[in-house]
């Protein structure tokens, strides 16, 4: 966004004074342009949206409105005003939708106001610079040179402005002008057009995605998702077709910990003479894709009941054996000591899983212990009987839990990203930048001539002062001083003083330091 | 490798320590020869650790290697070898993140020393990075455990590394931001950056005391301690609840925080009064902040006494019940290591705001002129941003691969875009709107605080549960 002193403040007061003039629609139209149009408002605005995304963060979104209300909201009131303020579901409540949909309208407003000016300026940018303008602009170097001098300051200027210079000589007046990367300027409507790409592709994907879960046991198939609509309703989507879990396979850490879990998936389509259509095994980062829909691997749960527990029974320090025991199945050793899984525990006391085991010892005696997945020689280390016991983990039925997508705008989306790179790109790295030379006959001595060499950027100022610096380095050495720079600033802030005509930001009219701001006033 | 990765660390914790004494040295005798050394010494203790990051990668390919071995049965070898044994970056749990900020935070005072020279900045600077990582050698968790599944893939890296250098950026601004408003004499006076250093601390206090908590029981709760195989644990990842841990009260912090509210509140209002007419407060102003200023030094104190004297705490009985394994219990600078983390930010920008009332020329003469810092200030802001918009668009494209969705409102994504909204507010309000200098230092400052609770407020709980919970303290 460029500048508001150099198109804005007359330019909106002069709409703000038609639309005064104006009645009926006209006027409110051109109120609600004016007021759409309005930069501070929409910074503002942007304040008041990261608020609103903190308070999102606060509230946890995953929660369902029934638990909300149970934790917290038991008071009426309370409950009502989370209601209303749809505090369950806040990125997709309507206020703050109000505040994304302002800020994207505000974004195209203050881009369709304020392009078509750039647009004509880079197209046609001033060549000639009045002595009022030149006056306006913070870097100069001015000097008086000879008529003897004239073709040294074209060679020089020739030579610092280089090939690309634009010169116009007319009635004794010299003109040169450089622009350097006059697209740059654009680098931030580029920006602002990825983002409102970006917000629309967002608003198109909420509409048309289906974001929903499948959990499929090994060995059946399935075509009915569980997706959350509007408002955390679960409603079903049929996808015309069956996604069949062939095999799942999880890989541990010894502590129990998934590694990475995998599903054998197939694809059964009615639609199609063969069938599977596709076959692929999925992980993680690693999906299957089909008629437009993507089957992530999310998760997995294992199927209560049919639990097989692994257990290593073997005398102790001596050769172990592995048994594959249901619950209550009892497995005798050969001295007539038996053993029998009692209770599996998915998690003991943050343990891990583990299983409680019982020994029946050959004259009756019982006796229970646990055994942990995590620990393989706990058994050994702390029960200290003739036998030990290791617990390898449960063989489980698993279901496989399948995320399904269905995004059809997402290459609209990211083609927004796309662009808003490249429009930081340009803002960011390329630098605007304008200079001129003017060489007019002085008004005073006869056969004298003043030279004033100007540059302005448009960001990045501190970088464009010391390359105005190292150039004006060059034209002391040819020129000579010059005048001074300071004196010349001194002058201009007391004319400020004195003229006071100026009702720009104070920061202005504030001395040099920490001044980014674009003090070229070529309008004035 | 006998050197593990934590010997390199602990040399280049001592590394930026020294860097730091040199740099305080440096401002006390103004001999340039220090800082130069200082410079050196930091310079050094980076390069420890950028080697004692490879050496972890290395460490944590051999734990993903066994473990990979191990679950399969077989010998992994080539390219599978090579990406399983690379797959593991040093950043993957709360711990290695606090140590690769501080590194972030170094690279970008490097940086900044070689293209600004700000003097004063290195000690800000270099003390946050030696409180991050003190903050990780307290985090209980610094074991290399094998990655879960959705954090093996190769965004993970530009995605962490550009996060790291974007939050350093920020972080570098806000010092700079804050430095500026030390300086800039004719635009702000020291009683009103005094006035606002305090606002913050009231505002950390507030919600550090959780809010209503504080005013209504005068409670300040600490995290329950129980020691586990030589470690301190907190009572609640015992229960296998992350973010709900159990806390006990501090005895007397909630009084003493709530003194200390008030007192600065009043010291706020005697200072804004000023804030116009005096460049430096004097009379009742500079003893309401004097008087703040103790009152935070002294809260903080006692939460440090209470966590290392009391051994063995009582809990009551109904939560004992709770409790699976029974006590003893205990408190430890563990139980509040993060609320004294912040404090003691909040504390270092009231010392440094007192010293410089107390000798305003003489903190002036040490920084550099106005211009220089605004500048730093606003170069590191625009590195941030298109950092974190770096960090948010992988992030996008890394969830819409791994999760089927490119955005969903996980807080941590939330807060990502909340640090990336205050700095485009900040670069408009700069470029379009005029606030140049000192608003915008405002917000450069205040965004130090926005890096926190979008960064690390939601490993710390401070949130919503969300998908990015991989690590917390």
């Amino acid at each position: 966004m460029d500048s508001p002193e150099e198109f804005d403040p007359e330019g909106r007061a002069a709409d703000i004074a038609l639309a005064k003039e104006q009645s009926g629609v006209r006027r409110i139209y051109a109120m609600a342009w004016s007021f759409m149009c309005s930069l501070p408002r929409a910074m503002y605005l942007l304040m008041i949206l990261g608020v609103a995304c903190f308070v999102g963060m606060f509230f946890d979104q995953t929660l369902t409105y029934e638990e909300h209300a149970a934790q917290w909201a038991q008071q009426a009131w309370k409950l009502k005003l989370f209601t209303f303020l749809e505090m369950n579901d806040v990125f997709g409540s309507w206020w703050f939708v109000i505040i994304i949909g302002y800020l994207l309208i505000s974004i195209t407003a203050c881009s369709i106001e304020r392009f078509p000016k750039i647009w004509l300026d880079a197209l046609y940018p001033r060549k000639h610079l009045s002595d009022q303008q030149l006056k306006g602009i913070k870097q100069t170097y001015r000097t008086t040179v000879t008529s003897a001098d004239i073709p040294k300051v074209k060679k020089v200027v020739g030579a610092i402005f280089g090939r690309r210079m634009f010169v116009d000589e007319r009635d004794g007046t010299s003109w040169f002008f450089l622009e350097r990367h006059r697209f740059a300027r654009f680098g931030v409507y580029i920006i602002h057009f990825g983002l409102i790409t970006i917000f629309t592709g967002g608003i198109l994907v909420n509409f048309t995605k289906i974001d929903g879960m499948m959990m499929i046991s090994e060995e059946k198939n399935a075509r009915l998702v569980r997706v959350w609509g509007p408002g955390r309703m679960p409603y079903t989507h049929d996808l015309g077709f069956d996604i069949r879990c062939e095999d799942f396979r999880l890989k541990t850490f010894i502590d129990g910990a998934p590694m990475e879990f995998e599903s054998d998936l197939t694809v059964w389509d009615p639609a199609s003479p063969v069938n599977p259509v596709l076959r692929k095994t999925i992980q993680v980062n690693d999906p299957l894709e089909y008629k437009g829909y993507t089957f992530y691997q999310a998760s997995y749960n294992p199927i209560p009941g049919d639990q097989r527990v692994k257990l290593d029974i073997g005398p102790r320090g001596g050769e172990r054996r592995q048994f594959d025991l249901n619950i209550g199945e009892k497995t005798v050793l050969a001295d007539g000591t038996a053993f029998l899984p009692i209770e599996t525990i998915p998690d003991y006391a943050g343990l891990g899983p583990a299983v409680r085991v019982q020994q029946v010892f050959p004259d009756g005696k019982t006796t229970n212990f646990v055994v942990f997945r995590s620990y393989p020689t706990f058994d050994r280390d702390v029960r200290r009987d003739q036998y030990e016991v290791q617990f390898h983990g449960f063989d489980q039925v698993y279901a496989t839990g399948i995320q399904v997508g269905r995004v059809p705008f997402i290459p609209w989306v990211f083609f927004g990203f796309l662009v808003m790179f490249v429009g930081m790109f340009m803002a960011f790295f390329m630098s605007h930048r304008r200079y001129w030379a003017r060489l007019v006959p002085a008004a005073g001595a006869a056969g004298g001539y003043d030279l004033v060499v100007a540059g302005a950027a448009r960001r990045h100022q501190y970088a464009f002062e010391e390359e105005f610096a190292k150039l004006r380095e060059v034209l002391v050495i040819a020129f000579g001083e010059g005048e001074s720079q300071k004196d010349r600033a001194r002058a201009l802030r007391e004319a400020r003083k004195q003229g006071k005509t100026s009702s720009s930001s104070s920061s202005n009219s504030n001395s040099n330091d920490g001044s980014d701001d674009v003090t070229t006033k070529e309008s004035t | 490798m006998n050197i593990s990765s934590t010997t390199f660390y602990n040399i280049c914790f001592a590394a930026y320590f020294a860097g730091l004494l040199l740099y305080v040295a440096n401002l006390v005798t103004k001999r340039f020869i220090l800082r130069k050394v200082g410079t050196v010494v930091v310079t050094t203790g980076f390069l420890l650790q950028v080697a004692g990051m490879v050496v972890r990668w290395h460490e944590a390919g051999l734990v993903e290697l066994a473990a990979a071995e191990r679950a399969t049965g077989l010998t992994l070898a080539g390219a599978q070898r090579f990406v399983v044994y690379t797959q593991h970056p040093p950043w993957s749990n709360l711990y290695e993140i606090l140590v690769y900020m501080a590194w972030g935070i170094i690279f970008v005072f490097l940086v900044s020393e070689v293209k600004f020279r700000v003097r004063f900045a290195g000690i800000l600077a270099v003390g946050l990075a030696l409180t991050a990582m003190g903050l990780a050698s307290l985090t209980s968790d610094a074991t290399i455990k094998p990655l879960v599944p959705a954090l093996q893939s190769w965004w993970i890296m530009i995605h962490v590394i550009s996060s790291a250098i974007g939050y350093a950026a920020g972080t570098l601004g806000a010092i700079f931001s804050l430095l500026f408003l030390l300086k800039a004499k004719q635009r702000v006076s020291l009683t009103a950056v005094a006035a606002g250093i305090l606002g913050v601390n009231v505002g950390l206090y507030l919600l550090l005391g959780r809010g209503v908590q504080l005013f209504t029981t005068a409670d300040y709760k600490v995290k329950l301690l129980k020691v586990m195989g030589g470690e301190l644990i907190p009572a609640g990842r015992m229960m296998g609840e992350n973010f709900a841990p159990y806390y006990v009260p501090s005895p007397f912090v909630g009084q003493l925080m709530l003194a200390t509210v008030v007192i600065s509140v009043v010291a706020i209002v005697l200072l804004a009064m000023k804030r116009k007419t005096q460049d430096v407060p004097t009379g009742a102003a500079l003893g309401a902040f004097a008087l703040a200023f103790g009152a935070s030094t002294a809260t903080i104190a006692l939460i440090i006494i209470n966590a290392t004297t009391q051994l063995d705490v009582q809990v009551a009985a109904e939560t004992a019940k709770t409790l699976m394994p029974p006590g003893p219990w205990r408190l430890a600078i563990q139980s509040a290591q993060w609320d004294l983390a912040l404090f003691g930010i909040g504390w270092v920008a009231q010392l440094v705001i007192f010293l410089g009332i107390l000798k305003p020329d003489a903190l002036r003469q040490s920084l550099p002129d106005a211009a220089r810092l605004d500048r730093a200030a606003y170069y590191s802001i625009l590195i941030a941003f298109a950092l974190v918009a770096i960090v948010l668009v992988t992030g996008a494209l890394w969830a819409h691969y791994a999760w089927g969705r490119y955005w969903g409102w996980d807080p941590k994504e939330t807060g990502a875009l909340v640090i990336w909204i205050v700095y485009a507010v900040y670069l408009h309000g700069r470029i379009t709107h005029g606030w140049v200098g000192v608003p915008a230092a405002v917000i450069g400052a205040l965004g130090f605080f926005v890096i926190l609770a979008g960064f690390l407020g939601v490993n710390l709980g401070w949130f919503a549960d969300g998908l990015h919970s991989y690590g917390s303290g």
